[in-house]
Formats: structure tokens, C-alpha cells, sequence
């Protein structure tokens, strides 16, 4: 097989896997059943469709995309100068050792009671939650990436007088973007996973509360069709950032 | 014998005040406590001075470079610096160190200009700013190169910016820890001239670290030789042969016998007292 067939191939074979899964949805949702009926890829598409034209969907997801980007900056004003610190500070970084891996492992949803015990009923709950998913990936992908600077680079810096905090946002920062970028990754991938049952907890808008509302309306296929605006846009998030974090590679090599 | 170019050192014939003194240093590789790298070790550095420090690797002449430049604390002894007390790094002392250590995100003019805009030390902006680094990059003859990053440079061209950006700072004292060490012969013999002449035309008084005999009889006005475990300064010559020396290397023959035969001295006292430390003193 020449190269130019083989890279053809490359590009071609993720979609076979698109089509695939179309075809097994259409498989599963065939017959007489009217309610399976409602879960059919072209019920789906017909409702994708309505929504967006009639803007019924744009409340709702300028709602989440707000949400989304103020948990992950609130995560990164946390996270980032947190794992500075204590990249920098070995003997903090061994004394919080326990307590962030044992916090870090209790799932986001599990804070759910205390967080609108705390913040009550509306946005704060939700903003925490978010906040508290993303806030892991970050912290620890700036640890390690403070851990990975090259031990020269300080040197020089402080061969040139650098002030630690010179040394911090000149030499520190620009080495760590690499894992930042990663960081804001998976801190991207898990916060939109947690979003949308964040969003039950008695919001008034976002793509969460509408799957509550197409359930209740017994609207199934609006419901498959918000299902679908959720993964695309998960996607289109984390492409953007993988893009982000080649070019930066790119930039360098 | 006064036909030779060099003298064995008795007194320093500068009459100024030096530029840098240093009185009984002794340093560890990490803090109080542990056995000295180099001791008690004594000297000066005079202005416009190119002085290299020879010894064998591990004999403490990295750390001594360190120490003298405030990159890491003395543990006995004290650093002057024109007279005055040295603590930490100083904008006055410049380094160029083995590797060149360039940001890999900052192209070639971005790495001269780090230098010059932090808070300690030279500080200049905007059209200043360009200036000082164009005039850097004169300095090493890499005017056309200003926009190349450090993976695009040879290793001759990455330690020439290492060079400028120190030299930038308008330092007074340069140290180099083995900073050709890692070039090609043709590269280096380049790279000594290079030094050389911006070292005179800046009045900068160098201390260059080297392992290299050869390095050290062209470049050096003034040569210590260095013993190891700990470090300290056994021998040191005058070298009075004007520079450039490509000419006059003959001259220079009698002299590389006396260092040879010193080196194989210091090696021979190593061999007698203990033999393990060869094999273990890499």
C-alpha cells in the first residue's frame, strides 16, 4: 500500500466508526414501538434541527459554556500559583501529599448535598462543583510541570540576579505551559462531564436542566438531540486544546 | 631566565586595588557539613585580567566559580568585589556556563534581552532596549541571527549568545565554567579569539575554568593550577607573551613542559596516597 493511501486510510477510519455507531443506533431504535421510534437517529436529527432553529437550545448552552469557563478559570486561579507553590516548596508539596490525593479521589458529584447545604439552591453549587472537578487536573499538571523544568534554567536565571518571583514568572511559567495545556485538558474533559448533572441541581438554564425538561415533557428525542450537542461540543472543546498544545510544541521544535 | 615568556608568580605586579579578592575560601558541594569541595583557597583578580583555572574534573573549580559568583554560599572565607562584601549574585559578575542554556521559547534577541530587563542590574526598554542588544550581537558577530531559536543554532553559535547576553550586562568580572568544553578544536580556537577580544575591547576581567592546557597557554595572562579533595590552588604562572599567541607558539613550549610536569605531580600524589581515588574521582 503506497504512503499517500496509507494516510488516506488514517484520516478516513475514525469516521467509519462514526458511521458504525449511527448504524447500530438505527438498529436498536427499528421497529413497531412508537417510543423507540422517538430514540431513532432521524426523530433525532428532525429534533436537532427544531432546536436550533427555533433557538430553543441557545439559553441553555450559552448557560453551560458560562458555567464551564468560569469553573475552569476558577480552577485555574486556584490551581495554577497553588501548584507553583508547591512545586517549588518540596517540603509542602510532602506535607499536602495525603490530603490532595485523598480529597482528589472523592468524586465531584459526591460533594453534591454538602455544596447546596453550603451555597444553597442556584449557580454557587454548581460553580463548586465544576470547580472542584477541575481544579485536580490543573493543580497536579503544574506540579509536575514545575518538577520538570531544567535545573540550568534557574541556574542562569540566577546567574542574571532574577528575582524569585522574576524567576517564577519568566523562567517558571513560560517552562510549565506545556502541562498546563495538558492540565487544562483533562481539567476541560472531566468539568463537561460534571456539568451536566451539576446542572440538576435546581438551575434554571443550561444543558443539564434541559435533559430534566425533555424528560419530563416526555420529549425523547429532543432529549437524544441535546445527547448529541453535548458530545460535539466536548469534542470541538478538547480538539481545540489538543490543537492549542501541538502549535505550542510546534512553536518550540 | 628572563628570555622566557613566563615567570613563575611571586608577587602581582598590578599595583590598583583588585577588582575581586578573595581570602581563605572553602566551599561543600551542599551546605555545612559536609567534607570541603575546595579549600582555603586565596586569590586576585585584577581589572582587564584573563586568568584560567586548570585542574582535573571534580577538583572543585566549578564550585569555586560558583561560589565566587554568589551562585552558592561560602562556608568559610569571604568574597570582595571592588572592595566590597559579595553575598549573592552580583549584576557585576556575568557567567557563561558549559552548556549555553537558552530558553527554548525565546529566539536569539528575546535571550539577550531577558538579561537586560530584570529589576537587578542593567534595565533598558523599548528603542534602548534594541540598541543594547544589536550592539550584543555585534559583539559575538551574530547580527543576522536575531530571530533564530536555540534549537536552530549550532553549539559554537548558542554559546555565542550565551556570551552576549552576559556581556550585555556590561559585567566587570566574566566567569566562564568550562564554557568551549563541549565545540569542536576549530570551533574553540574561534571562540578563544572571540573572548579574548571583547574581553579587552570591554575592559572584563576573566576567570575561565578549563581542562585544557592548551586553552589556558593561549588566552590566560595569569594560570592556576588546581589540586583536588579537596580543591586548591598548588601552582600559578605568569603568562607575559603578547596575544594573540598563534604566532609565537614556540615560546610557549617551555612552559606547557612546566604545567605538564606540575599535572603529573599533582596525579602522582594522588596515585601514592590512595589508589582507589583514581577509579572513584571521575
Amino acid at each position: 500500500m503506497s504512503t499517500t493511501s496509507k494516510r488516506w486510510l488514517s484520516h478516513f477510519l475514525p469516521f467509519t466508526g462514526v458511521a458504525a455507531g449511527l448504524l447500530l443506533w438505527w438498529l436498536a431504535t427499528r421497529g413497531e414501538s412508537v417510543l423507540a421510534a422517538s430514540f431513532s437517529p432521524v426523530e433525532t436529527f428532525k429534533a436537532l434541527v427544531q432546536l436550533i432553529r427555533t433557538g430553543e437550545i441557545w439559553p441553555h448552552l450559552t448557560a453551560s459554556t458560562i458555567r464551564v469557563a468560569e469553573g475552569l478559570g476558577l480552577a485555574a486561579l486556584i490551581g495554577i500559583p497553588l501548584g507553583i507553590i508547591q512545586g517549588m516548596n518540596p517540603n509542602l508539596e510532602r506535607a499536602t501529599s495525603i490530603l490532595f490525593q485523598f480529597i482528589r479521589m472523592i468524586s465531584p458529584l459526591a460533594w453534591m448535598p454538602i455544596a447546596v447545604m453550603l451555597l444553597g439552591i442556584g449557580d454557587a453549587p454548581v460553580l463548586f462543583l465544576l470547580t472542584v472537578a477541575a481544579v485536580w487536573p490543573l493543580l497536579l499538571g503544574t506540579i509536575s510541570g514545575v518538577h520538570a523544568v531544567d535545573r540550568e534554567h534557574l541556574t542562569l536565571a540566577r546567574s542574571l540576579c532574577a528575582s524569585p518571583l522574576e524567576i517564577v514568572t519568566r523562567v517558571v511559567v513560560p517552562s510549565i505551559i506545556p502541562h498546563l495545556l495538558t492540565g487544562l485538558r483533562l481539567a476541560m474533559g472531566v468539568i463537561w462531564i460534571v456539568l451536566v448533572p451539576a446542572e440538576m441541581l435546581g438551575v434554571q438554564a443550561g444543558l443539564g436542566y434541559f435533559i430534566l425538561d425533555t424528560r419530563d415533557r416526555l420529549a425523547y428525542s429532543e432529549l437524544l438531540a441535546v445527547l448529541l450537542i453535548i458530545g460535539a461540543i466536548g469534542y470541538a472543546f478538547d480538539a481545540f486544546l489538543r490543537n492549542a498544545h501541538q502549535r505550542w510544541d510546534h512553536s518550540k521544535h | 631566565m628572563s628570555f622566557l615568556p613566563f615567570t613563575t608568580a611571586t608577587r602581582s605586579s598590578h599595583r590598583n586595588p583588585p577588582l575581586l579578592e578573595i581570602q581563605q575560601l572553602s566551599a561543600s558541594y551542599a551546605g555545612t557539613g559536609h567534607p570541603p569541595v575546595f579549600n582555603d583557597i586565596s586569590l586576585k583578580i585584577h581589572q582587564g585580567e584573563v586568568i584560567c583555572l586548570l585542574g582535573a574534573s571534580g577538583c572543585g573549580k566549578s564550585t569555586l566559580l560558583r561560589t565566587l559568583g554568589g551562585l552558592q554560599p561560602a562556608q568559610k572565607g569571604s568574597i570582595f568585589l571592588e572592595g566590597e562584601k559579595v553575598r549573592a549574585t552580583r549584576p557585576e559578575i556575568g557567567f557563561v556556563f558549559q552548556k549555553a542554556v537558552l530558553f527554548p521559547w525565546q529566539n536569539v534577541r528575546k535571550s539577550i534581552a531577558f538579561g537586560l530587563t530584570l529589576r537587578k542590574g542593567p534595565r533598558y526598554k523599548n528603542a534602548d532596549l534594541r540598541k543594547k542588544v544589536d550592539a550584543a550581537l555585534d559583539d559575538v558577530g551574530l547580527h543576522d541571527a536575531g530571530h533564530l531559536h536555540a534549537h536552530q543554532l549550532s553549539g559554537g553559535m548558542a554559546q555565542r549568545v550565551s556570551l552576549a547576553r552576559a556581556l550585555a550586562r556590561e559585567p566587570s568580572l566574566l566567569l566562564l565554567d568550562e564554557p568551549l568544553g563541549a565545540l569542536d578544536a576549530i570551533t574553540r580556537l574561534e571562540m578563544q579569539k572571540l573572548i579574548l577580544d571583547v574581553a579587552e575591547r570591554h575592559k572584563i576581567a576573566v576567570l575561565w575554568v578549563t581542562h585544557d592546557i592548551d586553552e589556558a597557554l593561549l588566552v590566560a595572562d595569569r594560570i592556576f593550577l588546581m589540586d583536588r579533595r579537596p580543591g586548591r590552588i598548588v601552582d600559578e604562572w605568569h603568562v607575559s607573551s603578547p596575544k594573540p599567541r598563534f604566532d609565537s607558539l614556540d615560546s610557549l613550549l617551555p612552559l606547557r613542559m612546566t604545567i605538564l610536569s606540575a599535572l603529573s605531580k599533582v596525579a602522582g600524589a594522588l596515585r601514592s596516597s590512595d589508589p582507589a581515588s583514581l577509579s572513584t574521582a571521575a
